[in-house]
């Protein structure tokens, strides 16, 4: 088998620069508006404000500052899919995986009618090109690779910022305590919900057994009292209790 | 997830099965060999086969539910088993208000409120189980929703019919009606407060 292949995604250097997003947009002809209606917040540097099916790569604009502002600063991420290691790729259209999502990636795209996100470029992969938004991305704050390499560079990097006093850098989603595993990892330097990410996502399947058991359980119980009433519904015939 | 579209369907096809043979009994000239459906060994097949894909019908849709990340939802096991209990009674308080209007004997009619009593005093059960297991989450429904979960679904939906078929407050003739039109507002009050909540939270 291939390889896996991935993205890491350090963000202490990226420059909010959107060329990720917009070379995205340009490359799978993602709208610009959803189903015409303008999708842009007009209030800040983060317009598009989530991942959704027109945007499959999203720079979030985290501001940090003062009240007065005097102090604080901006962090910057490029959001994607996080391509969990243990998701099913069959699509039936069913479009369960919307609120499946732990990371709530996955919306409708208005062109198409149906459920999309990130593709990690499959159609440039296969002819060897590099995925549309790393390819963009002039500081290389998204690497894409084979994951064994970007998670030894992410951990050298990790170190690197350590060395230099920035304490705080930690990668999230680099082994198996995520999800067991995400195919697009990231250098974070605050915590996880500061750039809209759970700190601690769940499948969806974790609720299949128990919800079934007690399902099971609770159509025993009602079988059990539709048994008891048709033993006393019979006994009421025979006691020709019937007065109509 | 696609067993319970399999599911659907072969309930579908089973009900309908039902339905042709139900034709059958109506009495309607050339239709009678049709009541083999109904009667017999091969009548009993297709209940029982239909009746148990129904369970899993009824709970199937508050398990997929519960299998998502949504709030609420995915925050408690128990969906599947409310949505279920809470079919049983609706179905038990429909068949009630259609068999009134088909001249129902009163021990039927005694009967069908009787198992509808019982599965409202479950549903009351599990909704308690529903809300403690929720945790947290649970302080989303004490606000709108919740009034409306104990106004709308408690109190309209299972507490009222029980206290009406119980005391006969109503005239004669209107309890019964009265009673299981309130169960089919609860059991639509249940779905609306939990389907929106999710949406809200
Ligand atoms: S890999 Fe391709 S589809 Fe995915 S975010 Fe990058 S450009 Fe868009
Ligand atoms: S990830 Fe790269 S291309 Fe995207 S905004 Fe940051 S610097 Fe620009």
């Amino acid at each position: 088998m291939a390889e896996p292949m991935g993205f890491f995604t350090d963000t202490t250097v990226c420059i909010g620069c959107k060329a990720c997003e917009v070379a995205c947009k340009e490359w799978n002809q993602l709208p610009s508006t959803n189903g015409g209606a303008n999708t842009l917040s007009g209030q800040s540097y983060d317009n598009t404000r989530q991942l959704d099916g027109i945007h499959w790569r999203h720079v979030r604009f985290i501001e940090q500052f003062d009240a007065d502002r005097h102090d604080g600063r901006w962090l910057m991420m490029s959001d994607v899919c996080k391509h969990c290691a243990h998701a099913s790729d069959a699509c039936n259209g069913c479009r369960d995986c919307i609120g499946a999502c732990p990371f709530g990636v996955i919306d409708i795209n208005p062109v198409s009618g149906t459920a999309q996100k990130c593709t990690l470029c499959y159609d440039r992969m296969q002819v060897g090109l590099t995925p549309a938004c790393a390819k963009a991305c002039p500081t290389e704050s998204i690497k894409f690779g084979p994951l064994e390499e970007l998670r030894r560079k992410a951990r050298g990097r990790v170190a690197q910022l350590h060395e230099r006093g920035h304490t705080a850098a930690y990668l999230y989603g680099d082994d198996e305590k995520i999800l067991g595993g995400l195919n697009s990892f990231y250098l974070l330097e605050d915590k996880p919900e500061v750039y809209g990410l759970p700190a601690d996502p769940k499948m969806p399947s974790r609720n299949l057994f128990p919800a079934s058991m007690f399902s099971g359980l609770g159509a025993l119980m009602v079988g059990l009292v539709g048994l008891l009433s048709f033993r006393q519904r019979r006994m009421d015939a025979v006691a020709g209790r019937d007065n109509v | 997830m696609s067993v319970g579209s399999w599911a659907l369907a072969l309930f579908g096809a089973f009900a309908f099965l039902s339905f042709v043979g139900a034709l059958g009994e109506s009495g309607r000239p050339g239709l009678a060999p049709l009541v083999v459906l109904r009667r017999g060994v091969l009548g009993e097949v297709i209940t029982v086969l239909g009746g148990l894909l129904g369970f899993f019908l009824a709970g199937y849709t508050g398990v997929l539910l519960a299998v998502t990340n949504r709030p609420i939802w995915s925050d408690t096991p128990l969906l599947g088993v409310l949505f279920l209990v809470s079919a049983a009674s609706i179905s038990a308080a429909a068949l009630i208000l259609l068999g009134l209007r088909r001249g129902i004997p009163a021990y039927s009619l005694s009967w069908l409120e009787r198992i509808d009593g019982w599965l409202m005093l479950l549903e009351l059960l599990v909704l308690i189980a529903f809300v403690v297991s929720l945790g947290p989450v649970a302080r989303v429904w004490l606000r709108a929703w919740g009034a409306l979960l104990v106004v709308g679904v408690v109190f309209v939906g299972i507490l009222l019919p029980l206290a009406l078929r119980w005391r006969r407050w109503l005239p004669g003739r209107l309890t019964a009606p009265t009673a299981a039109l309130l169960v089919l507002v609860g059991g639509f009050i249940l779905r609306v407060v939990i389907v929106l909540s999710s949406e809200s939270a």
